[in-house]
């Protein structure tokens, strides 16, 4: 196939456009590391670049020693948060679709429903924020954990995938004398594993970059509490104010901790991208 | 008769007070529901300048002023009627909840459990009973300073079986083991279902008594000319006690003077009723399920359900059910309970009565919904202008980015330059919102790169921070910026579906890159456009506070002009329990619009025969 010079000069543009977008991607990303590592006096005589100038190690010893931030503890809270919450998310999710699509349940129309709701129609901010505090769960991390280990989009994906299961697969299990949790755990997962681990990637992602629910439910006096999006909010929502310790950067600090609370989605993020491209595609009429 | 004034106003309203009560002899009668609402009935003997219309006009007035006092409810004292007889006016007065009516004089309604654990409840009650009444503000503005005096203390009175026994104990009877009034191993805790009533009104010359009758019987009372007509009423007479009393004349100008005014002092323990409503509710149904099992055990309907095949099938599939239990118990606990608190939005919340214990709201309701859309301060309209133009430009810009980036990535080789591309562009997507604000900071803090920028054309540094203008701008290309790549799989997908064979033919037709694209790529990919849309048109209505809140470093309210989203609000508001009522019916307006737009888009989706999301 010939292609004509207009096609040549559009295929050298649209590559020449898509290096200019990667640049757009990544450069801002890059900058925060280097700010990350900058003295602020370089930074305030060249403003900000891809340059390290006065190189220093100051943001991240103060995130990592100073107490009112403590960004290590912020992250194992973060860690044990997500890991949780994606556990239960997992049990909850294969139990219910499971269930859900097994031809011998009755009421399978109420418990659709039950799912339908919810993703309809939730009770907003305040009677949330007081159903959590009338069940003792305030300034507990698991006002955080449980709520989000439980999404009724995630088992409507599951049950469309598990009904797509040949039936059969189920039955002769099952004439071989498996009980249901064999059956799901031993075939119907496996099987499932691109959509599950879709599912995990999502809560996982949701949980480590939430912050919205820990300031409303885990206040300052439990900051030993708090993950490490929670740590960046404080850190964020004092940004411009003036009259903190002159020799502190603000921008220096909340750039090392910026890194820190994105390092493990950078790590984990080539790993995962086989999945989420799928779930972007099942799960694209949720955004 | 002498009395400092605040305003003019003020002045009639005394005279309406005067009038009522003072320039004839009036008793008044108070019936207190259980839940502390209830009615008024006041008696006036007919005098001199007193008619139909001065009571009512005067009545008009108190009530307004009263609800100005009270937290601006202005229903929460309505006239039902007023009658006339030979000698006498009868005003019935209904009211709200007494515990919350301020400016006549202060009451206290509370249960039994709740009012031994308020510190401030029980130790007024201390301070009365040791004859220290402390302080008092009047509607007037005027406030009352009572001197202690030993005169003025009482001894609360215990009924029992009829008898009346003084039950403050001496400091000797203390230490031999009595227990006091208010002790909380006391008295009063014995009774779990009992409701302590309090009350404290002052400055009501010519009102002659007072009586309150309850829903269930005395058990304990006290007072100051407080007596006990029957097992469930009270009549208290005024006592006349000194008072400094600090006020403004006419022309604002403090006045302070010692007087003796006539006050009505006291208060009441009983035992609650129970309600006769829920009694034979619960008589009759349980009467009814008598019935029910004896007839079912007798004509074998039990029988027939045990061995149904329905039955069995859920016994041998018991598992099943088991399986569903952890989701449904979170479901119930963390989506459908808080949908039960949108009840909030029709009553004035209060922590002390809680989200289906409050009051429910004036206009049968509404009230809150009425407040938001006439209430300049809560200024509605801007807040659902900003929610809905930042949705609106999020909608379009995204969803025309991301087409014509998916586009563009169709265009590139397959291989490791377009992998690596995609691989980039769908990054952003995975970071949180925090991250981004800090990164858009290093652009548009005040030695930021685009001031540098600006700079280098000779233009003047510009304040992003405080530029409200800016940031719709700001905010749509900071979400493009986050979501675009990843938001061009699903077009990707879409064009990679397309027949290949199509493309073949149109290119031995001697169509163009450009005639491709108009007669296959576009025509293939509209569908999923369609959908795409259909289905993102639920969230015009939904504030993305999550980024909203973070890029403007914390809503900032230099920025509100524009950012300012009703999610916003919501948000801020969450420690100030006054507001909950108000903005929980904000989210639930915003949440209702949503549904019908979800719904809607939904039956679409499913005439153009997609399958609906639901």
């Amino acid at each position: 196939m010939v292609k004509s010079t207009s096609e040549k000069a559009f295929d050298v543009g649209n590559i020449i456009f898509m290096i200019l977008l990667s640049a757009m991607f990544i450069f801002p990303l890059l900058m925060i590391i280097c700010v990350s590592l900058s003295s602020s006096e370089a930074i305030s005589k060249y403003g900000y670049s891809l340059i390290i100038r006065g190189f220093t190690f100051k943001w991240y010893q103060y995130i990592f020693v100073d107490e009112s931030v403590s960004i290590l503890r912020a992250m194992l809270n973060s860690v044990f948060m997500t890991v949780t919450a994606t556990v239960i998310m997992v049990i909850n999710v294969s139990l219910y679709s499971y269930a859900v699509t097994r031809p011998e349940l009755q009421m399978r129309k109420f418990f659709n429903l039950l799912l339908v709701i919810p993703m309809l129609f939730a009770g907003g901010t305040i009677p949330y924020y007081l159903i959590i505090k009338n069940l003792g769960l305030l300034n507990s991390q698991w006002a955080i954990i449980l709520p989000s280990g439980v999404n009724a989009w995630f088992i409507m994906l599951a049950k469309n995938f598990f009904k797509s299961l040949p039936e059969s697969l189920v039955e002769s299990a099952k004439l071989e004398g498996a009980t249901n949790i064999q059956v799901l755990y031993k075939i119907v997962v496996p099987l499932a594993f691109p959509i599950i681990a879709t599912i995990i990637l999502y809560t996982a992602v949701a949980v480590w970059n939430d912050w919205f629910q820990a300031s409303l439910f885990l206040d300052s006096a439990h900051k030993h509490l708090w993950p490490v999006q929670a740590v960046l909010n404080e850190l964020n929502t004092s940004l411009n104010n003036t009259g903190r310790d002159p020799t502190v950067s603000a921008q220096g600090v909340y750039s090392a901790a910026i890194v820190m609370a994105t390092l493990p989605i950078v790590i984990v993020y080539p790993f995962l991208q086989r999945f989420f491209i799928g779930g972007a595609l099942v799960g694209g009429v949720k955004e | 008769m002498k009395r400092r004034t605040i305003k003019p106003i003020l002045v009639m309203l005394l005279l309406c007070l005067m009038m009522i009560f003072v320039g004839s002899c009036s008793t008044a009668h108070v019936e207190i529901d259980r839940d502390g609402s209830g009615t008024a009935t006041v008696t006036i003997a007919k005098g001199e300048g007193i008619s139909e219309n001065t009571i009512r006009d005067e009545m008009r007035e108190l009530f307004e002023s009263v609800g100005i006092a009270s937290d601006g409810d202005e229903h929460r004292l309505t006239m039902e009627s007023l009658t006339e007889s030979e000698e006498y006016y009868t005003v019935v007065i209904s009211f709200k909840r007494i515990q919350y009516i301020k400016g006549i004089g202060s009451f206290g309604y509370q249960d039994s459990t709740v009012f031994l654990e308020d510190n401030n409840a029980t130790q007024s009650l201390k301070n009365w009973s040791e004859g220290n009444y402390g302080s008092f503000q009047s509607y007037t503005g005027n406030i009352y300073k009572f001197e202690k005096s030993d005169a003025l203390a009482f001894d609360p009175v215990h009924v029992e079986s009829g008898n009346k026994i003084l039950v403050n104990p001496t400091e000797a009877q203390r230490q031999a083991g009595a227990s006091g009034f208010l002790d909380r191993d006391g008295l009063l805790s014995q009774h779990k279902r009992g409701k302590a009533f309090t009350f404290f009104l002052a400055d009501l010359d010519g009102l002659q008594s007072i009586t309150f009758s309850f829903k269930g019987n005395v058990i304990a009372y006290g007072g100051q000319n407080v007596e006990m007509v029957d097992e469930s009423t009270i009549t208290v007479r005024p006592v006349a006690v000194n008072a400094n009393i600090k006020g403004l004349d006419e022309n604002g100008n403090p006045v302070i003077s010692d007087e003796t005014v006539n006050c009505f002092i006291g208060c009441v323990y009983f035992q609650l009723e129970f309600s006769p409503v829920l009694m034979w509710t619960l008589i009759i149904g349980g009467a009814a399920l008598v019935i029910f099992i004896i007839l079912g055990i007798v004509k074998g309907w039990f029988k027939k359900f045990v061995h149904s095949k329905k039955t069995k099938n859920f016994f041998r599939n018991y598992d099943l059910y088991v399986m569903m239990i952890p989701t449904i118990v979170l479901l119930v606990l963390f989506m459908y309970m808080p949908m039960s608190g949108v009840i909030m939005a029709f009553k004035n919340y209060r922590i002390e009565d809680g989200m289906f214990g409050s009051e429910w709201a004036s206009y049968g309701g509404f009230k809150n919904f009425y407040d938001l859309f006439t209430n300049p301060a809560v200024d509605f309209w801007r807040l659902t202008g900003n929610t809905f133009m930042l949705a609106l430009l999020r909608f379009i810009f995204g969803f025309v980015c991301a087409v014509f980036l998916a586009l563009l990535f169709s265009y590139l080789k397959p291989g490791r330059f377009k992998k690596w591309v995609q691989t980039i562009s769908y990054f952003p997507y995975f970071i949180s919102w925090l991250t981004i604000s800090g990164i858009a900071y290093l652009f548009l803090g005040s030695d930021g790169i685009l001031n540098d920028l600006v700079g280098m054309f000779g233009g003047e540094a510009i304040q992003w921070y405080t530029e409200p203008r800016y940031w719709r701008t700001i905010l749509t290309f900071t979400y493009i910026w986050k979501t675009v790549g990843y938001s061009t799989i699903v077009y990707l997908a879409a064009i990679t579906a397309i027949n290949p064979a199509l493309y073949e033919a149109a290119r031995i037709d001697g169509a163009g890159r450009m005639g491709q694209l108009w007669h296959i790529t576009i025509p293939g990919l509209l569908p999923v456009i369609g959908v795409q849309i259909i289905f993102s048109l639920g969230n015009l209505v939904k504030d993305d506070i999550d980024q909203i809140y973070t890029m403007t470093q914390g809503g900032a309210t230099a920025l509100r002009d524009t950012t300012e989203v009703l999610g916003m609000v919501i948000y801020k508001q969450r420690g100030n329990v006054s507001a909950y009522s108000s903005t929980t019916a904000m989210g639930l307006l915003q949440g209702l619009v949503a549904l019908v737009l979800v719904s809607v888009s939904n039956k679409i989706v499913k005439k153009f025969g997609v399958e609906g999301a639901y």
